[in-house]
């Protein structure tokens, strides 16, 4: 894939490995290159890649590198797409951001915190975005239990009899 | 007309209980509280083909002081139910709640970290309707549940 390849030629120790699925390249990136590989993909002519579609997270429990950090990415105009993976681990699971190149990374990166606990370093405004702001936990880790956390079940708000 | 003793001269007996409830339940003015899907099958219940006006229950108000009944339609979610109880709170009595569809009488298939589990953990049901979203002739026939509940209300009798 020619995206892959050029991305290999100008990024030899960031690469971490590719698939191609159904004409769309995944590409594993080292943690530290991430950023420069996002700019590198936005600004190079023939790249472009200006819209970004998702910043999430996976979240593989027992592996000794635990989040896998997923950046799906648009060109416009050449209207292809690239899906970057990163992995890191639980103990250092913080990533660079990259609102500084895509705007719209934001949110999304804010809701990646949200339910991972995905710490995005240079971030303009890291806070909960769908959970409030006193919850505890991380709700979207595969540890986190349906029942017994007690979030749902708490419902201190109701009047109570003698009030 | 199911109300009382009808005499030819145009009198009509009843008790002031049954005249009571008979005029509740003819004018029970909801108060929309669409939070999910099923607010578009209200919303289709409110429109010109499933006519919810005829049964006295078209006055959908904005604000709950001056509405009689909260159709909760939707999925309740543990950061809206602070909201849910405080509008329930805001109401006057004679005040009912009608969970509409399978989110509110139950959490559905949301078993998660999020979904109240059914909106009778925050206030009070009279009719649980199902449905995933409940056809509007269900939600009408749920109303039609509500107001015989009503008519059966006590309130100057003991």
């Amino acid at each position: 894939m020619e995206i892959v390849d050029k991305l290999r030629e100008r990024f030899p120790d960031h690469y971490m490995g590719h698939k191609v699925f159904r004409d769309e390249p995944y590409v594993g990136v080292r943690k530290d290159g991430l950023r420069d590989v996002c700019r590198w993909l936005k600004e190079t002519p023939g790249m472009e890649f200006d819209y970004p579609v998702e910043v999430t997270a996976v979240d593989y429990l027992g592996d000794a590198e635990r989040f896998e950090v997923i950046h799906v990415l648009w060109s416009m105009r050449h209207r292809r797409r690239v899906i970057l993976k990163t992995r890191v681990t639980e103990a250092d699971c913080a990533v660079d951001t990259v609102t500084d190149i895509w705007r719209g990374a934001n949110f999304m990166e804010r809701e990646t915190y949200d339910m991972y606990g995905i710490t995005f370093t240079g971030h303009p405004d890291l806070r909960r975005i769908m959970m409030t702001d006193d919850f505890d936990g991380w709700p979207l880790r595969k540890d986190y239990p349906v029942e017994g956390h007690g979030w749902r079940e708490n419902y201190d708000f109701l009047p109570q009899v003698g009030d | 007309m199911g109300l009382g003793r009808e005499f030819d001269s145009g009198v009509l007996t009843t008790t002031v209980d049954t005249a009571v409830n008979w005029a509740r339940k003819s004018a029970i003015w909801p108060m929309t509280f669409g939070l999910a899907c099923c607010a578009i099958e209200m919303i289709a219940v409110v429109a010109s083909r499933y006519d919810v006006d005829r049964f006295g229950a078209g006055v959908f108000r904005g604000s709950p002081r001056q509405s009689d009944l909260m159709i909760v339609a939707g999925t309740l979610t543990r950061k809206m139910a602070p909201v849910v109880r405080r509008i329930y709170d805001q109401m006057p009595e004679p005040r009912y709640v009608i969970a509409m569809g399978s989110c509110a009488t139950s959490g559905n298939v949301y078993n998660t970290y999020s979904v109240v589990q059914g909106v009778d953990q925050i206030v009070p049901v009279d009719v649980y309707i199902a449905g995933c979203p409940p056809r509007p002739e269900a939600l009408i026939d749920g109303i039609l549940m509500l107001q015989k509940k009503i008519m059966e209300q006590k309130v100057f009798a003991r």
